[in-house]
């Protein structure tokens, strides 16, 4: 139950949401358990109920859907690499300082599909096939997110770390 | 440049040991030799790192009681459902049009499950046995199976009046017409000494309407029987609510004084059809 209420969270984004996410996620599984097939992946057959219930009721406040400008992104993130001449800023103990909330919150402004793959991946430890099922989108798909996702979040990760002074400006 | 946008996916996959061996090895080779990919590979394993450490949110315990909670009660009312199928097929003084009716009626409640609603939550918080919406659900409930039993059969609403009135009903009973659906019959609960009224409508085809109908007053601080406070403030602000699940659909509503439950094995949206704008 912990890994649903986790990926809810993290989905949602608050706390209220991902209870009410979570609890309507159960209460189908209970009523479709005839649906389950003995043998297959559990965890994986509550995930998609979970995916479902949500796109019902959450995703459809979404007037359109997210757009996000890849390009724009990965034009910063090869400024950071040419800026920097060592990998001092691709220390792990630099971004710990950095605080849980504001993980999070990064994780949370990535666009949905980013967003869904890396905290499978990531958090939640699924494989790209168990990913990609989910999403109903090819592995390869799923990898190619995976890659911008990790990506985006670098920068987002990286301009935090530069606003709080655990990097120097000088660095890029 | 063509090596990079060759491989630069392939190592987000390396990272996730999603490559094979063969595979994984010569981008190894690859990234040793390569500045970009090399900063890309760092990139994505700082990544994973961070993320793989980032704080996971354990399920708050009252959450977790409260969806035991209501796995428990649907369970109850799925168990219900099926000792009432196994008292059919042991009784075999069922006359035969009587059980056609109830397996009829049966049938549309398994078979044929409505969509959920928007004020899902709203049915699901009602608790207990004092909560009216659970008694009237329990109610339509013995009425398919035969253990709540009208105490005057007519099809005529003048009498079923009556019948309220003189079995102690004291509150002003509602009984509309049904296009479709004729009375069937009426039957006076006793709730702390009040004097409830209960009556039935049924069509030709196996379908039950049940109509629950107190006073408002009966529900005021809980006095006879409950509802909870955000239940009671939809329907006085005009609102009709409505609840369906495992194909039994139920309405509540405030008419003139009254606060009526209605169940039935028709769909949510008849019943709203028929009794939104009574």
């Amino acid at each position: 139950m912990d890994a649903l209420y986790n990926f809810s969270f993290k989905m949602t984004g608050d706390s209220d949401d991902a209870n009410d996410l979570v609890q309507e996620t159960y209460m189908r599984a209970f009523r479709f358990c005839d649906k389950f097939e003995k043998g297959t992946n559990c965890k994986a057959w509550l995930f998609r109920i979970m995916k479902n219930t949500f796109i019902n009721v959450y995703r459809k406040e979404l007037k359109s859907p997210e757009k996000v400008d890849y390009e724009e992104i990965a034009n910063f993130y090869e400024n950071i690499k040419v800026s920097n001449t060592d990998d001092a800023h691709l220390e792990k103990d630099i971004y710990d300082n950095l605080l849980d909330d504001e993980l999070t919150e990064a994780i949370s402004n990535l666009p949905e599909d980013f967003r869904t793959v890396i905290i499978l991946c990531d958090i939640e430890g699924f494989t790209y096939e168990e990913i990609a099922d989910f999403v109903d989108a090819p592995v390869e798909t799923v990898r190619s997110r995976l890659h911008r996702a990790r990506k985006m979040l670098f920068t987002k990760l990286h301009s935090y770390a530069i606003d709080k002074g655990y990097l120097t400006k000088d660095l890029i | 440049m063509q090596l990079y946008n060759e491989n630069n996916e392939l190592i987000t996959a390396l990272v996730d040991r999603e490559l094979p061996a063969d595979v994984e090895n010569d981008l190894l080779i690859k990234i040793k030799s390569n500045a970009d990919l090399l900063y890309d590979y760092k990139v994505q394993l700082l990544i994973k790192k961070i993320v793989k450490g980032c704080e996971f949110k354990k399920t708050p315990a009252a959450l977790k009681q409260k969806i035991i909670n209501q796995i428990q009660t649907e369970s109850e009312k799925a168990n219900l459902n099926f000792d009432f199928i196994s008292g059919i097929f042991r009784r075999p003084i069922y006359a035969f049009g009587s059980a056609l009716v109830v397996i009829i009626a049966l049938a549309l409640l398994l078979f044929n499950p409505t969509p959920q609603v928007s004020s899902y939550n709203l049915g699901f918080e009602q608790r207990g046995q004092d909560n009216m919406f659970v008694q009237a659900r329990g109610n339509f409930q013995n009425l398919l199976n035969g253990k709540l039993t009208p105490r005057i059969t007519t099809t005529d609403a003048k009498e079923i009046k009556t019948f309220f009135e003189t079995e102690g009903v004291k509150y002003k009973t509602i009984i509309p017409e049904l296009e479709n659906y004729s009375l069937v019959g009426g039957v006076v609960s006793d709730e702390q000494g009040e004097k409830l009224a209960h009556h039935v409508y049924a069509d030709n085809q196996g379908h039950l309407i049940y109509l629950f109908q107190v006073d408002e007053s009966f529900l005021a601080k809980n006095a006879v029987l409950k509802i909870s406070d955000a239940l009671h403030s939809y329907l006085d602000d005009g609102n009709c609510f409505t609840f369906s699940d495992r194909g039994v659909s139920t309405l509540m509503t405030k008419k003139e004084n009254n606060i009526l439950a209605i169940v039935s094995n028709v769909t949510k949206k008849k019943l709203e059809t028929k009794f939104c704008n009574i």
